[in-house]
């Protein structure tokens, strides 16, 4: 996997749905299997013990997931990985394929994109690209 | 030519404005919330400084000193309101 995976489209999903590691790993995880429905407290079995994740931890970012249109949620409040459009299925995919082959990278940006908030304030008045 | 005041009233207006538009520009980018909190604090102190140009040059002897304030208040209020929601 080459740096040009990370593209500006790939960083801006990653900024607006997987603002945290945490959220990757759940995404990941019902990626993983995405035919199957999942209850919070499952996710929290499966994840553990390599990740370890709050009950308000996982919740927040099945909610982040949810309003991003990459999982659904069913009457039980158990959530299935169902990407609302193709374009989000690949990115999902290009995420996988990252977490497989550059995981520290993959971390790092998600870090970086974590805090470029303000650096995007201080761009927003750039009258020229960088 | 115009008074000074008049004249840096209407250049204030003028950066807001650009200052509004250069947000909004960068909002829909990247879509980083806090460009549009801040956009939208731009567009209330734009709205404060054509005022004060209003109350200066327009109708000198009207006091506009409420709805100028109440128009900078609203923009602040906006922005501490993205940056508080954005920290979280």
């Amino acid at each position: 996997m080459e740096d040009a995976a990370f593209s500006d489209e790939f960083c801006r999903f990653l900024r607006a749905a997987v603002p945290t590691v945490d959220a990757a790993e759940v995404l990941l995880l019902l990626h993983r299997e995405p035919e199957r429905w999942w209850a919070a407290e499952e996710v929290l079995g499966a994840l553990a013990p390599s990740v370890s994740l709050s009950g308000s931890a996982a919740a927040a970012c099945l909610a982040v997931l949810l309003a991003s249109g990459l999982i659904a949620s069913g009457p039980d409040k158990r959530v299935q990985y169902r990407p609302g459009f193709g374009e989000l299925d690949a990115h999902v995919r290009t995420l996988a394929q990252a977490y497989r082959e550059r995981p520290v990278t993959l971390i790092r940006v998600i870090y970086a994109l974590r805090d470029s908030k303000i650096q995007s304030f201080a761009d927003a008045f750039r009258l020229k690209g960088k | 030519m115009l008074p000074l005041n008049v004249m840096l009233a209407l250049l204030a207006a003028l950066t807001s404005l650009m200052c509004t538009v250069l947000l909004f520009r960068a909002f829909a980018a990247n879509g980083v919330r806090l460009l549009l909190w801040s956009a939208l604090c731009f567009v209330c102190l734009t709205v404060n400084n054509l005022l004060l140009f209003v109350d200066l040059a327009v109708f000198p002897d009207a006091d506009l000193r409420v709805p100028r304030l109440a128009a900078a208040l609203t923009g602040v209020l906006f922005l501490l309101y993205g940056f508080l929601r954005e920290a979280e």
